[in-house]
């Protein structure tokens, strides 16, 4: 546990407390209270962005600490966009999916600031890795919209589609997203490494949850919604795999290699 | 016929980008290199090929790829790509040498000596010399950058073999003035000046980072300096006078005692001037994430040699570069038409020009 007794910490907590809260009153219904909630929310996850960033001076994406401080600042123009342009509910998912994903910053990975080593002083570094998240972000969105179609059934709220076509937009949504983060990727390895593939487990496994997408896409366009659990439990799979590259590959030294110092 | 040979690459193609997606995940468990062997080995080059040409049949039978500009420009991306690395491997290269006569090392590395021009790749495992460039590079200048010091204490690690033969290293926690033991030897050591530039030092020159300190063993007492130059992360000081009596410490040039600046590396530079025909053909200062590109290769930094008057350079061969980035911009440029412009536009057409 890295409890943080800093202002970074008191920004992180305040917004995971609110976003709870706006989770609550989103569940009682109490649609306008949880919306202001959220949106307090989302302002105290983006002053710790923003606190971190003249702290640290740079924009902070470097470590995992600070990828998921990211994260946590991204849900609510998604919920937004999802709900205005692709009629896709779930604000109560959405303000807890923010909690999770900030508990890493508050309570997990260390604040402790570093200077960017010469690897990430790349033009690159910042769209490659902002693009990743911003998917992973919309991805995490879409297994929950997939795991409801598992478990309620492909039904869709008033005005709303269905879980299953929630998560496929949500997919198309990120998935050009995910393509831009490995193909910036692979540019940048090309003027670091000197190759643009360089068979490295986090490229592997990064490829590996882009090919079970791709995969989705193409089950889909085969069968349409005739296999809806199938295409729900695809979409669980690429999220299962993006997890395991975003924690397990980053921490654990079975997956030593290029990428390690992230 | 058609509507069999359809079926075939509908379920083949998920197939193979499932099977693809399995062994990507088997070859993170391998490591890079092992992952590379086997990726780029005979088996695998068949199935690159065969899905390579499982795109191509795609575009053959499925007219309504050719619809979509999205999803055509998605799966041009992805032949490419697939035909960039085929081209670009090891084993292009060497096929493209047995049969259409190019020789073109796939990958080595050079040497730089200051003022002395250098034409030969040599190979990454041996050192041979793999290829005879018809130019000339050339080592001007080489320095390490460094941010701001985050303290002004140095870094102080004593290193020496250990029984086994095996190098150890103790990180030393000194204050000004303490005595602290150097492992189990009993000599101790008193740090009594450390910072930067502010040396009474007469060889001390701006930004040098420096430490003077006293070691004790018995009745001996002993001044020492440690000078960090300010285009270098760390020095060592050897400490065999010190041991001169105990043989178990000595070996291979240990025990040592290293000063390490408090202050990170930033980047490392090294300006290369190429010569074409003993003409001046380019110049760039190379530095990681800032290779150079020039006669179908790219140079990268990749270590100093000898403090800085030796730089490696890492060379690979760009054979195949464009085409890749070609697939990239049409992968790229497919994606972001086929699932954000293109359904955009078409939400637009069925609202209509009013809105309704």
């Amino acid at each position: 546990m890295a409890v943080k007794f800093t202002i970074q910490g008191l920004l992180i907590y305040m917004a995971m407390w609110i976003y709870l809260l706006a989770f609550i009153a989103f569940i009682a219904r109490l649609r306008k209270t949880g919306w202001s909630f959220y949106i307090g929310g989302f302002a105290f996850a983006w002053a710790a962005v923003v606190y971190r960033s003249i702290e640290a001076g740079y924009v902070p994406l470097s470590n995992l600490f600070e990828v998921f401080l990211f994260l946590g600042a991204l849900m609510l123009p998604l919920t937004v966009f999802c709900g205005r342009f692709l009629k896709i509910g779930g604000q109560a998912a959405d303000a807890l999916i923010a909690v999770v994903l900030l508990f890493p910053a508050g309570f997990v990975f260390s604040a402790t600031g570093r200077q960017l080593p010469p690897m990430l002083q790349s033009p690159l570094f910042v769209p490659h890795v902002a693009a990743y998240m911003t998917a992973y972000v919309i991805i995490a969105k879409a297994a929950f919209q997939a795991g409801s179609a598992l478990i309620k059934g492909d039904k869709g709220a008033a005005h709303r589609v269905g879980y299953e076509e929630a998560a496929y937009r949500c997919v198309c949504l990120a998935f050009p997203l995910l393509t831009g983060g490995l193909l910036l990727g692979c540019v940048w390895g090309k003027l670091a490494w000197g190759d643009w593939w360089n068979w490295d487990p986090k490229e592997l496994w990064s490829l590996a949850s882009w090919l079970v997408f791709v995969g989705y896409f193409h089950f889909r366009f085969i069968t349409g919604k005739k296999f809806a659990n199938a295409n729900a439990a695809l979409v669980l799979a690429g999220t299962a795999l993006i997890i395991i590259t975003l924690l397990w590959v980053n921490l654990s030294r079975i997956f030593a290699g290029l990428h390690s110092y992230a | 016929m058609v509507r069999s040979l359809r079926a075939i690459l509908k379920w083949g193609s998920l197939a193979f980008i499932f099977l693809l997606a399995g062994l990507c995940i088997v070859g993170a468990f391998l490591g890079a290199s092992k992952a590379s062997e086997v990726f780029n080995s005979i088996p695998l080059g068949i199935f690159w090929t065969v899905l390579a040409i499982s795109i191509l049949a795609s575009l053959f039978v499925f007219k309504s790829l050719w619809k979509s500009v999205g999803l055509l420009a998605l799966h041009l991306g992805a032949l490419l790509i697939i035909l960039a690395g085929l081209w670009s491997s090891k084993a292009g290269h060497e096929f493209r040498a047995n049969f259409l006569g190019e020789k073109k090392a796939f990958e080595g590395v050079m040497e730089l000596l200051p003022d002395k021009p250098e034409s030969q790749i040599l190979s990454v495992a041996d050192y041979d010399i793999t290829q005879q460039l018809d130019f000339e590079l050339q080592l001007k200048k080489a320095s390490i950058e460094f941010y701001p010091p985050y303290d002004s204490k140095g870094i102080l690690y004593f290193s020496h073999v250990g029984e086994l033969g095996t190098i150890g290293f103790q990180k030393l926690n000194w204050q000004f003035g303490q005595a602290v033991t150097l492992g189990s030897s009993g000599v101790k050591i008193r740090i009594l000046e450390c910072d930067f530039q502010k040396s009474k030092l007469a060889s001390q020159v701006e930004n040098d980072f420096y430490a003077i300190m006293q070691f004790s063993y018995k009745d001996l007492t002993v001044k020492g300096q440690l000078i960090v130059p300010p285009d270098k992360h760390w020095e060592q000081l050897p400490l065999e006078f010190l041991f001169e009596d105990m043989d178990s410490w000595q070996k291979a040039g240990f025990p040592r005692l290293a000063l390490k600046r408090p202050q990170r590396i930033k980047n490392y530079n090294a300006t290369v001037v190429v010569y074409e025909k003993s003409k001046e053909a380019a110049r760039k200062t190379i530095k990681v994430n800032k290779p150079l590109r020039y006669g179908g290769y790219h140079f990268y930094f990749t270590s100093f040699l000898h403090g800085l008057d030796n730089v490696l350079l890492k060379v690979k061969s760009d054979s195949g570069l464009n085409m890749a980035y070609a697939g990239f911009a049409l992968l790229g440029l497919g994606a972001f038409l086929q699932f954000w412009i293109l359904p955009v536009i078409r939400s637009m057409r069925k609202r209509g020009p009013h809105g309704g």
